[in-house]
């Protein structure tokens, strides 16, 4: 059974929501975004950028472009649209945080496409998208271990292009989210957890039919 | 099958693919800043540029060429000083290989790797521009 100062971390983050107003020291997160960014990337292409936003007028300015991206889509169901009407709140939690960062990667290399095929299953092109949310979760664990709340968004996202040209993005970059930093003070509690055998699945096969790959001669 | 093209028209061609690859058309891409120190592409972004160049020049520019060592008829290690630097005589060499780039920049203490990072559009031009008119010959 792991248990060390890692897993502690771990096990202790949270989703934060209710920030306080305390102001957080910018050397703090440029130390923990300059740490986070020795994760693991594709190629090591560290194709990752960090636009951090402490100006409330940024933050508030991007709230209102997605509060307005969420008035100008209407689906034609009413339902969803009243469900829309009751959730729309979470798209900008934002709006409370003193920190936002807005975490960007770099669009793949090009020849990736020409290579190989594209479908919902066959996603070999976004080693750029999971190198960024690797660094990321870092970002995040390292805030906790400063006693720094995080909270991921990607809502905020109806109103990325919006956002990109805001906050000069260049174009090459997308963004994968925001996280959200502060200081909070209360911590929510622990939410359901799947168990591990729900999760887990070790040395599955299908033996239903052999198949090329049965042969160790291809 | 690609006619035999000037120097500008293929200069304008490797500008437009720059633009593409960084995906702005307002950026100004002077033919003789680096790319990757000055335009930010990366290691990936330059083998889809010579990608690029292969599928629309139909020529194909080589490792060799790249690390500038195309017409210097060295080996990768008689380049190489004691410490893995690119040695005094081969940084001469190079100066000649590839003229586009400032000789400012290839000075003792750089090694191979550190070549690409020197490249810019005028040294793709040339080569470009160099393997038309053998293929036209």
């Amino acid at each position: 059974m792991i248990n060390n100062t890692l897993s502690d971390i771990i096990l202790r983050r949270r989703s934060i929501r209710e920030f306080t107003a305390e102001e957080i020291d910018i050397d703090t997160v440029t130390s923990i975004i300059d740490i986070a960014s020795h994760a693991p990337s594709n190629n090591n292409r560290q194709g990752w950028k960090f636009f951090v936003i402490t100006d409330k007028s940024i933050i508030d300015k991007m709230s209102r472009m997605v509060e307005i991206k969420l008035k100008e889509s209407k689906s034609g169901s009413e339902s969803l649209n009243e469900f829309m009407e009751e959730y729309r709140g979470n798209f900008t939690v934002f709006k409370n945080a003193p920190v936002v960062v807005i975490c960007c990667f770099m669009k793949p290399a090009k020849f990736n496409f020409k290579i190989f095929s594209i479908d919902d299953e066959n996603r070999h092109f976004t080693g750029e998208l999971i190198s960024v949310s690797l660094a990321m979760q870092n970002i995040m664990l390292l805030s906790e271990s400063v006693d720094i709340g995080t909270l991921v968004m990607t809502a905020p996202l109806v109103a990325a292009h919006e956002i990109k040209e805001a906050v000069n993005i260049p174009a090459r970059y997308s963004i994968a989210a925001f996280i959200c930093m502060g200081k909070y003070g209360s911590r929510p509690e622990c939410p359901s957890h799947k168990k591990p055998e729900e999760i887990i699945i070790i040395n599955s096969i299908n033996n239903k039919e052999e198949n090329q790959f049965d042969r160790a001669d291809g | 099958m690609i006619v035999q093209m000037d120097k500008t028209e293929i200069q304008n061609r490797l500008i437009e693919l720059v633009k593409e690859i960084l995906e702005d058309d307002k950026i100004k891409i002077d033919p003789d800043k680096s790319l990757i120190e000055d335009y930010g592409l990366d290691s990936l972004d330059l083998l889809d540029f010579s990608f690029n160049i292969e599928e629309i020049f139909d020529v194909k520019i080589g490792k060799d060429e790249l690390s500038g060592r195309g017409k210097t008829k060295m080996t990768k290690e008689d380049m190489l000083d004691e410490d893995g630097c690119i040695s005094e005589a081969a940084l001469e060499e190079l100066k000649k290989s590839i003229p586009e780039i400032s000789s400012a920049k290839i000075v003792k203490g750089i090694k191979p790797g550190d070549i690409p990072r020197l490249l810019n559009v005028a040294v793709f031009t040339r080569l470009i521009f160099e393997k038309l008119a053998e293929k036209h010959s």
